[in-house]
């Protein structure tokens, strides 16, 4: 029955999204409110639709209807029933509906978000249903989730071993919630090109959608760094992998964005470029997804077979050139009399900013597509590795993060050699002695060097920023935290910009740390002896077997001493999946803010020796901290800001500084 | 009634009730004054609201913290709008 329901609601929603794109496009152009109304109903249907769809694949897990070919093939009977529910997206149909169920929810919020704007309201309904037609359409023939198994098995397949972490139960409706998120602006933008409204209304509009959709992103990329940090057991986070490059770049995109429309709003420029980067945001969602649903990243053989790979590619072209087809008709109106006036000024330091992001982006683009590429061209997959990347993108991070502690300190149109002076003095001050500390204390890795001084410098900037402002309001009488909980409470947007600043700052202080001071050893010792890592003494215990609903466990206990001084037990362990007959490591982690203590138990012989492997972290606990700063200050960026009664400035007062006067 | 008959029906159903809501809008009266409605309202709404797009309010909060800090540095450095729009 929930297999018929589900079929029913997406065939049902084909036709809806049709109908409503249909209805639409006459209503605008016959002027019919009925006809766009009826364009607005389809939205809100198509989202019921696609609820109901999604409610039955998740009422066939849990009713465990194996019937249902995905339910076989992602579930069993002994799966917990967390794990059961998070199979929805544990395969490619599932997926494809969690991104179609999100989509429902954006569609419908979109559409109402719009709503004081009937003009813009309309085409970018248009847009919406479009995508929705695209996904229902491709759930109700390319990749139906509802498909049946005849006869069906007595017990299904399971959830893939490696996805059975709660890390990766979040990881994908956040990275979802990120990429579905893009398609608002991106109708927006469209509708603004369409209509020729191309004035700052829809940047004003589409910005909100794109923190909100960044800050998914943002989490979402985080949970897979940290999943693949327990549990794939090689002590890393992130490995330049196709389906990790294919959620950077729309990210990438989208911070350029939230830069750029800065310029807009203060200044009039990059009209055109905040277009561009929020198609390109959009269509690297889609090529996001046609890479990891495609099977391109696997051959370009299995792209060349699979339904689903053609129609993504198909529609990604068709939102390309209609996007940059839009935009080129429209390019005349987009210009601004308006222009960059002095090299050093803040709309300088954005525009330098979006160049270095897109070219980040570019980079990431080419190493990602590299492989099929060469593999349809000469036959022969050629990869390029973590080196080609951090190589790369190494000096790009530099430029970005010394941008990031000028940029938010220069006025716009131009700044003054006596103002540089006395804005960045102080700040260079504190990353110079910074430097010198750390290099007195040791620090020997020149990259990591470089990061450390610059993000001290861009800290400085920050703090130099809160002082005066806390300062401002203290003069007046004001308490010092409650003057700092004003200060920020007043602007949002600035402060909660800062915010993720720091969150940036402690990611890459985390990721610099943790990838140049990193140490580890690998030995092979019987129960009672001990080996040392670094300031570490590790004494193997012994080994236990245990078991699991439908696992066979084997664990490695681990005392852990630092000098005299025993820190406790390790347990790493190793996992035995039955019924797939797949083997997953279960690391065990110390954690503490100076550096995490990773022990992965490799292999053991039957005489109970166990060969452990045991890593040094330093710091990346300061990338988990850190993305978690980034996401607050995001949000509190993207909360509305409180409107206030204007001030008129005192009589006599210069409006204008004559120093750094507007002409 | 047979399983099968049932569901049928019950789909049915259900397609007749999501037409129903789709057509509804198409069969009401004046349908045309709405656009002409919606554009008022947006018009009001702009009035009331100001607009979004212009909305920076990072400006107007360096503008007020350079003038309760007296700083001439900070209000030399965020000070520098455009006259017109820096002008109360």
């Amino acid at each position: 029955m929930a297999g018929e329901l589900g079929r029913f609601a997406i065939l049902a929603a084909v036709v809806t999204a049709a109908y409503g794109i249909a209805a639409t496009v006459a209503g605008m152009h016959r002027q019919h409110g009925g006809l766009l109304e009826a364009g607005r109903r389809a939205a809100v249907a198509w989202a019921l639709l696609m609820a109901l769809a999604a409610a039955a694949l998740w009422t066939a897990l849990v009713q465990r209807d194996f019937s249902v070919r995905f339910v076989a093939a992602v579930s069993e009977t002994t799966q917990p029933l967390f794990y059961t529910l998070t199979a929805f997206w544990g395969g490619h149909d599932g997926a494809l509906l969690l991104w179609a169920l999100i989509l429902a929810g954006y569609l419908v919020a979109g559409v109402r978000a719009l709503r004081a704007h009937p003009a813009l309201q309309a085409p970018a309904t248009v847009v919406l249903l479009a995508v929705a037609l695209f996904f229902s359409g491709m759930l109700a023939w390319a990749s139906n989730p509802f498909a049946r198994l005849v006869p069906p098995p007595p017990d299904g397949q399971g959830l893939n071993p490696l996805l059975r972490n709660p890390w990766m139960a979040a990881h994908p409706p956040m990275l979802y919630l990120g990429f579905v998120g893009m398609t608002v602006p991106f109708a927006m933008a469209v509708a603004a090109l369409v209509t020729g409204r191309v004035d700052e209304t829809w940047v004003g509009l589409a910005r909100r959608w794109v923190l909100v959709a960044w800050i998914f992103l943002s989490l979402g990329l985080l949970f897979g760094a940290k999943w693949s940090y327990v549990v794939l057991g090689w002590g890393g986070y992130w490995a330049w992998d196709p389906v990790e490059n294919a959620a950077l770049m729309p990210w990438l995109v989208a911070t350029a964005f939230l830069h750029s429309i800065q310029v807009q709003e203060r200044r009039g420029l990059l009209a055109t470029w905040n277009v561009a980067l929020v198609i390109l945001a959009f269509a690297l969602t889609l090529f996001g997804t046609f890479l990891v649903r495609s099977g391109i990243i696997a051959s370009v053989h299995a792209f060349a077979l699979s339904a689903v790979g053609p129609a993504f590619l198909g529609f990604l072209a068709a939102v390309v050139l209609a996007g940059f087809g839009l935009l080129a008709w429209r390019w005349d109106q987009l210009r601004r009399p308006a222009a960059i006036e002095a090299v050093v000024s803040r709309e300088t330091a954005f525009l330098a900013n979006n160049l270095l992001l897109v070219a980040a982006t570019a980079v990431v683009f080419v190493g990602t597509i590299f492989p099929a590429v060469t593999e349809a061209l000469e036959g022969v997959r050629s990869t390029v590795g973590p080196p080609y990347f951090n190589r790369v993108l190494a000096p790009v991070t530099l430029a970005l993060l010394l941008l990031m502690g000028i940029g938010p300190l220069l006025p716009w149109r131009q700044a003054s050699p006596a103002q540089l002076a006395r804005t960045f003095a102080w700040p260079a001050a504190v990353a110079a002695g910074g430097g010198a500390a750390l290099a007195v204390a040791g620090v020997r890795a020149p990259l990591a060097l470089v990061v450390f001084v610059l993000a001290l410098f861009v800290l400085a900037t920050m703090g130099v920023e809160v002082v005066r402002g806390v300062r401002a309001r203290t003069a007046r009488g004001a308490p010092a935290l409650e003057a700092l909980v004003q200060l920020v409470g007043r602007n949002r947007r600035r402060y909660g910009g800062y915010t993720a600043h720091l969150g940036v700052l402690l990611m890459l202080a985390g990721i610099a740390g943790s990838s140049a001071f990193a140490t580890q050893r690998q030995a092979t010792v019987a129960p009672g002896e001990r080996f040392q890592v670094g300031a570490y003494v590790v004494e193997f215990r012994g080994l236990a077997g245990g078991q699991r609903p439908g696992i066979d466990v084997v664990e490695a206990e681990v005392l852990v001493w630092r000098g005299a001084t025993a820190l406790g037990a390790l347990r790493p362990r190793r996992l035995f999946y039955r019924a797939q007959g797949q083997p997953m490591h279960e690391v065990a982690i110390r954690s503490s803010p100076s550096e995490d203590l990773y022990a992965i138990l490799a292999d053991w012989t039957p005489d109970g020796r166990a060969t452990l492997r045991v890593l040094i972290h330093p710091l990346v606990s300061w990338l988990w901290a850190g993305g978690a700063v980034l996401a607050l200050g995001a949000l509190l960026a993207a909360l509305p800001e409180r409107r206030r009664q204007a001030r008129a400035l005192p009589a006599g007062e210069p409006a204008v500084s004559p120093a750094v006067g507007a002409p | 009634m047979s399983g099968v008959g049932a569901l049928d029906l019950l789909f049915f159903l259900a397609a007749a009730a999501l037409a129903w809501y789709l057509l509804a809008p198409l069969r009401r009266r004046g349908a045309h004054a709405v656009v002409a409605g919606a554009e008022a309202q947006t018009r009001a709404c702009a009035e009331l609201e100001g607009d979004q797009a212009t909305d920076t309010p990072s400006d107007a909060d360096s503008r007020a913290r350079a003038e309760v800090e007296g700083d001439a540095a900070l209000r030399q450095r965020d000070g520098a709008w455009p006259r017109e729009e820096a002008a109360p």
